[in-house]
């Protein structure tokens, strides 16, 4: 089956700065994938090019098998959030659904649009620069969702918001891809958020994809390692290693079968630890090889 | 997509409408109390007796009653000049630099571009709806302008000089169309309105002025008229004929029986005065090469046609670059 998102080799630069250098991944249908990474990653990149709003350097990108900048009919299948959720200011809520309706034809969604609005309480005859941040973003949304895509590109939807609104918006989405058959791909650099919501990530970084893999796959290969600061450590396998005076904590590739080294406290890892180690490595990576993850 | 750009853009419309109207109540009324004194002050019944004849009286031809006129509304002019003459620029500036920009600073276009058009349809919707609101604004106000103009032209004949042959007819909409898309272009370019429109008004002024002193006198290969600077009779010059050769504008030049060049301008001595002419002798001719007032509408409509052409490669090449080059 095609992947809903694939890219091969994809390249972005922007004058003699590369945004996204040999970029490879493969998001399966129906994931929530992760995209996270320091800022300047090269994540926006990525997701523009998806979108078909940019247009690779090099290499290729295919929505559902198709290059999304050449074929506009796969445009109707992707919905899009972009970074600071733009809206036209001077247009109230009920002109951007009524714009969605004229530009989408038949497959806009009019009533679950106002249901989801209503259900918000955000007041269709509020202009979208009257509305907070929170509002604005579930506008956004609620447009990316009323074309019924089938693929959702969230480009940093929940940057601006504050933790009651973030959490409200991440619940929403993730109520909607529970309702359909949905893949999304979502960037954040507030990792907290994506734990037990995504279920796929792509760590970028410096322009490069540094990890890529199913998330339960990552966390079953990777544990946290404690152990007295001058304790051996032990030879392979080191993500990332962090000393205090009195104690070590490794984060270190090995899975469940792997005996925990002689003086060492073996733990589970959380997606957030994980995804630091690496962010805080930028040289150590996984990538998926022959074997899946090496 | 016309039904988004009209949302977006109605406060403007009505702005620009209401400007156009508050703009042609001031020339309704200024230009009725010079048609009033056009008509009353007999300017319009002497001009009426000429017939259009090509020659006059050296002393005669209304002279002093269409003087007397222009000089009364000589600050009127000055005004007309000074507003109109940008009034093209401005308005396309306004509507044209935002057409894209605006919406590339604001980043709306990544909202506008993940809908199900293609940006082509976009690209020339919102290139369309500027168009369509410049075009309409400066066609209304270009209309009243040339009725306003009416008794002016009248009482100096030069509805063909520059500056004032560009304020009536239509040129005027074949301006503010191109600046509408040079302003697009630009806009589309730099991704910046501010920007787009200074430079805007930099090439805009450029092109104008290139066009009109350059290649507007070549048009059409002028005509030429002698007449002897010992002379009882001279051209009509109310009919509005444009003198555009040899000194200066409105200038023809003094030539000696031999055909060489005396001086620039006009001489015209009665036969009574030996001396007005005894330095070029009595031979001598006045020469004028000129475009006859009958060609004004054959120029306006080549000089707008030429920039609805400059127009509308600037659209397609604004449609080309949002398609190709903004990635």
């Amino acid at each position: 089956m095609t992947a809903a998102l694939e890219t091969t080799g994809l390249s972005k630069r922007y004058g003699r700065t590369w945004a996204l250098r040999d970029c490879t991944l493969a998001v399966p249908h129906g994931r929530v994938a992760a995209v996270v990474g320091p800022n300047g990653a090269g994540k926006t990149t990525l997701m523009r090019l998806a979108v078909g709003l940019r247009r690779p350097t090099r290499g290729s990108v295919a929505v559902f098998g198709r290059a999304p900048r050449d074929h506009p009919a796969s445009l109707a299948r992707i919905g899009f959030v972009a970074q600071e959720t733009p809206l036209y200011r001077d247009l109230t809520v009920a002109d951007h659904l009524e714009m969605g309706r004229r530009l989408n034809g038949h497959a806009w969604d009019r009533p679950s649009a106002r249901e989801r609005l209503a259900k918000l309480s955000i007041p269709l005859d509020r202009r979208a620069d009257e509305l907070s941040g929170g509002q604005r973003a579930q506008v956004a949304l609620t447009i990316a969702l009323a074309k019924r895509p089938d693929l959702l590109v969230l480009d940093e939807p929940v940057a601006s918001l504050d933790p009651l609104a973030r959490r409200t918006f991440l619940s929403e989405l993730m109520g909607e891809v529970a309702a359909r058959e949905l893949t999304v791909l979502l960037s954040s650099h507030l990792i907290a958020d994506l734990e037990h919501r995504c279920d796929y990530l792509v760590i970028l970084s410096d322009s490069r994809v540094q990890v890529l893999g199913d998330v339960d796959d990552l966390l079953a290969t990777h544990r946290v390692l404690v152990g007295a600061a001058d304790g051996t450590t032990p030879a392979r396998g080191i993500v990332s290693s962090h000393a205090t005076d009195r104690q070590r904590t490794l984060v270190v590739r090995s899975d469940a079968d792997t005996p925990t080294p002689p003086g060492w406290v073996a733990e589970p890892i959380s997606l957030e630890d994980l995804v630091l180690a690496y962010l805080s490595e930028p040289d150590a990576g996984v990538l998926p090889g022959p074997e899946g993850p090496s | 997509m016309i039904w988004l750009a009209w949302r977006r853009r109605r406060g403007a419309v009505i702005a620009t409408a209401a400007a156009v109207l508050v703009a042609g109540a001031l020339l309704f009324l200024t230009g009725r109390s010079m048609w009033n004194t056009f008509h009353d002050g007999g300017l319009a019944a002497c001009i009426e007796g000429l017939g259009g004849a090509r020659w006059v009286p050296v002393s005669g031809g209304c002279q002093d009653e269409a003087q007397a006129f222009a000089a009364r509304f000589l600050p009127m002019r000055l005004l007309g000049l000074a507003l109109f003459t940008f009034v093209p620029m401005v308005v396309g500036m306004f509507w044209g630099a935002p057409a894209i920009a605006r919406e590339l600073e604001d980043d709306t276009v990544s909202l506008v571009w993940t809908q199900g058009v293609s940006r082509r349809r976009w690209a020339w919707t919102q290139l369309a709806f500027a168009t369509v609101v410049t075009a309409a604004a400066m066609g209304v106000f270009t209309w009243i302008a040339t009725w306003w103009y009416g008794p002016l032209n009248a009482a100096t004949g030069d509805r063909f000089q520059w500056l004032i042959y560009d304020q009536q007819g239509l040129v005027p909409v074949g301006y503010a169309v191109f600046a509408t898309l040079l302003a697009a272009f630009l806009g589309a370019t730099t991704g910046r309105t501010v920007r787009a429109m200074a430079i805007t008004a930099v090439g805009f002024i450029a092109v104008r002025f290139g066009v009109a002193v350059f290649w507007r006198p070549r048009f059409m290969s002028g005509l030429e008229r002698a007449y002897p600077v010992v002379t009882t009779r001279v051209p009509n010059r109310l009919l509005g004929d444009w003198l555009y050769g040899g000194g200066g504008p409105g200038v023809g030049v003094v030539m000696r029986a031999n055909g060489e060049r005396a001086a620039g301008g006009q001489r015209v001595c009665p036969p009574t005065d030996p001396a007005c002419f005894a330095d070029i002798g009595r031979d001598a001719f006045n020469l004028e090469l000129f475009h006859p007032a009958s060609r004004f509408w054959t120029f306006q409509s080549i000089e707008t046609a030429l920039f609805l052409a400059l127009a509308l490669v600037l659209a397609a090449a604004t449609v080309w670059w949002v398609r190709k080059r903004l990635t």
